[in-house]
């Protein structure tokens, strides 16, 4: 009854809401609003591409940038996607710097060709699904990981600039790859 | 879709939840993301009061420097402009001093003579002898004063003892003035302190 009372007094606002009113008002209140809300999936998104260091440092760019470009946010898109291409760029031009940019040329490797180290052995399906995930090639574990944070084959296109034929393909790839270690 | 599809896609999911919430943020590293957003906010303020403040200290400085300029140049366009020179004839009679002073223009604005007179006061202080008749003519260091020195007063000053005998035309002298700017001594100065072109 409380609860209900309270939420009836300051209603939950989505994303969108509040990204659009932290553009207009630049209330740190609402940035902490949608850190709380995202913040674990963008780091959790940026750690299966990199590392742990790296993720947390593109984290913490990737949200000074939705400060010095709140005003670029459209109002009409969803928040989350906009923040994960921001995100992601900002990964690629660190890559990009630090010369791990190879890992992106691995686009159409097929499940069969990923080469798989020490793990068929192990139990707890858990550990070999962390292991197979660091092991899906680049693009593939990159598509992967955008579907089951929710986004559609559209989205991740937009994110990825990628064709959507392309995601599909790469979607495939993936989960073919994982029902071959993990079974159906 | 068929049953087991679905199933495995359910698996899936289920395994990618179980690994994004074994791999999240602490509390502290998510305060600090926006501590530090607020952090660069506030840098960005101090930065805008800091570039606007160097601006306006620039802006001071600037208009400081040319008024100076202005000023200096100015004083220049008084002092020196040869418009403003005169003649100066310094002689005795009837054992009275006399200073006639000829204006080579008919401006008499007080305060302009008055300035005028004080720098020639000072750039009298030393000249070069151009003529030695009965009288002398010595011209200014900075050529914008003639000084024509009544032989009369030569003798006078001979017979003070205010005057160097070995005094020959071309000689730089240095002039010693009383409180009343008259010539009190002629002395011929030292090579080293020649006239500045």
């Amino acid at each position: 009854m409380i609860l209900a009372l309270k939420d009836w007094l300051s209603p939950k606002k989505d994303a969108e809401t509040l990204m659009s009113q932290y553009a207009k008002s630049g209330k740190s209140e609402l940035l902490q609003r949608l850190v709380e809300l995202h913040a674990d999936d963008l780091y959790h998104f940026l750690l299966s591409q990199s590392d742990i260091e790296l993720a947390k440092d593109i984290s913490q760019k990737t949200w000074l940038k939705v400060i010095d470009k709140r005003e670029y946010y459209q109002p009409n898109g969803s928040f989350k996607a906009w923040l994960f291409t921001v995100g992601r760029n900002t990964l690629l031009d660190e890559l990009r710097k630090l010369n791990r940019l190879k890992l992106l040329l691995d686009d159409q490797v097929e499940p069969e060709n990923v080469q798989i180290h020490h793990f068929e052995a192990c139990d707890d399906i858990q550990i070999k699904f962390k292991a197979l995930l660091e092991q899906l090639p680049f693009a593939q574990r990159e598509a992967f990981v955008l579907q089951q944070e929710g986004f559609s084959i559209m989205q991740i296109a937009q994110i990825t600039q990628q064709k959507e034929q392309t995601i599909k393909t790469r979607l495939r790839y993936a989960k073919s790859y994982f029902k071959q270690h993990i079974g159906g | 879709m068929s049953q087991p599809e679905n199933n495995f896609d359910d698996k899936l999911n289920q395994l990618y939840k179980n690994h994004k919430s074994d791999n999240k943020l602490s509390p502290q590293e998510k305060k600090r993301l926006v501590i530090k957003a607020k952090n660069k906010n506030k840098f960005n303020w101090i930065n805008t009061l800091q570039i606007s403040l160097t601006a306006i200290a620039l802006f001071t400085l600037f208009t400081l420097f040319f008024n100076q300029e202005e000023y200096l140049n100015h004083i220049d366009e008084v002092v020196y402009n040869p418009t403003n020179a005169i003649i100066e004839v310094h002689y005795l009679e009837k054992n009275s001093y006399h200073k006639k002073i000829k204006y080579a223009h008919q401006q008499a604005e007080d305060q302009l003579a008055k300035a005028q007179s004080m720098h020639n006061s000072q750039k009298q202080l030393r000249g070069k002898l151009i003529n030695k008749a009965d009288d002398w003519y010595i011209e200014s260091c900075n050529k914008e004063l003639l000084v024509q020195i009544n032989a009369s007063l030569l003798q006078q000053l001979q017979r003070n003892n205010a005057l160097d005998n070995n005094i020959s035309q071309g000689d730089l002298l240095a002039f010693k003035h009383n409180d009343n700017g008259e010539i009190i001594a002629l002395n011929k100065t030292d090579n080293l302190l020649q006239c500045q072109a």
